[in-house]
């Protein structure tokens, strides 16, 4: 079964709650930004903004780098493919499972129907 | 049959809807009959492997345990309690793991703690079954059942997909 550490999971999950942050990682999708033009659209200060930045940081989901004064951000989907990857493993187990119910099921009131009436 | 995911700020739940042909009885009885159960859900959780041992004890603070081994001799065994027991509407449990598994006994569980939730509802004589894997941050959260923002997996695909 895929193994999620638990406290990197709570990061993701709260960092992915926020909708300015969900758009934020929707930006960066399309290719690394420099910090300043990644906040431009927002209508909220740079510290705002940055807050979010750095919950992003820490959930690992985006990787700053410096060059000089400027500080750029780039995606990692590592985070989410994890949860990704989690809620796939379970999806196809319920789902061989609830093949198997249905199969069972038939066959079970099939015999029921197949026994002498007491 | 529908499929869903949703990321929330302390969990991550995963839900099955699928109708099935029987009335809402049958389909809660077979998961709770210890006999009824090895026989479904027994071939589902095998892949090669084979069923070793089941126990089922379905009732509020009652335990199962479902052992399988794999074909390489490895035991995955999945423990839990469950939480609530209303039939024919509902059916709530605990998932977990055992760190060894190998034993005939309950065995030491490894985290993370899930949650199952099964609603059961009535569509004439066949049976609409909701399945809740919910995955949660803390413990107290699990228990807590804290709702917090909803946010459907597939438009995190787009993203995923780098």
């Amino acid at each position: 079964m895929v193994n999620c550490s638990p406290k990197l999971l709570n990061r993701t999950f709260a960092a992915l709650a926020d909708p300015t942050r969900r758009r934020i990682l929707e930006h960066l999708s399309h290719g690394d930004l420099c910090v300043t033009d990644l906040a431009r659209p927002y209508s909220m200060s740079l510290p705002a903004v940055s807050k979010h930045f750095r919950v992003l940081e820490k959930a690992g989901l985006v990787h700053r780098r410096r060059q000089g004064r400027v500080h750029s951000l780039k995606l990692d989907a590592q985070p989410m493919q994890q949860a990704q990857a989690w809620i796939e493993e379970y999806r196809k187990f319920w789902e061989a499972g609830f093949d198997r119910l249905d199969e069972y099921l038939k066959q079970l009131q099939a015999r029921q129907k197949d026994e002498p009436k007491k | 049959m529908s499929t869903t995911a949703t990321i929330k700020a302390n969990n991550i739940q995963l839900q099955l809807t699928r109708v099935f042909d029987a009335p809402r009885e049958l389909v809660f009885q077979a998961w709770t009959d210890a006999n009824q159960f090895k026989q479904w859900f027994g071939a589902a959780a095998c892949d090669g492997a084979s069923l070793e041992s089941v126990k089922v004890d379905a009732r509020v603070s009652g335990k199962y345990r479902l052992q399988v081994r794999r074909p390489d001799g490895e035991f995955y065994t999945t423990v839990g309690t469950y939480r609530e027991v209303k039939p024919p509407e509902r059916l709530v449990f605990t998932w977990a793991f055992e760190k060894d598994g190998s034993g005939e006994e309950f065995g030491e569980v490894e985290p993370p703690e899930m949650l199952v939730t099964l609603e059961f509802k009535a569509h004439g004589r066949q049976t609409e079954l909701t399945l809740t894997h919910e995955k949660f941050a803390s413990v107290e959260s699990r228990d807590r059942h804290e709702a917090g923002w909803g946010r459907c997996l597939d438009s995190l695909g787009k993203l995923v997909g780098q």
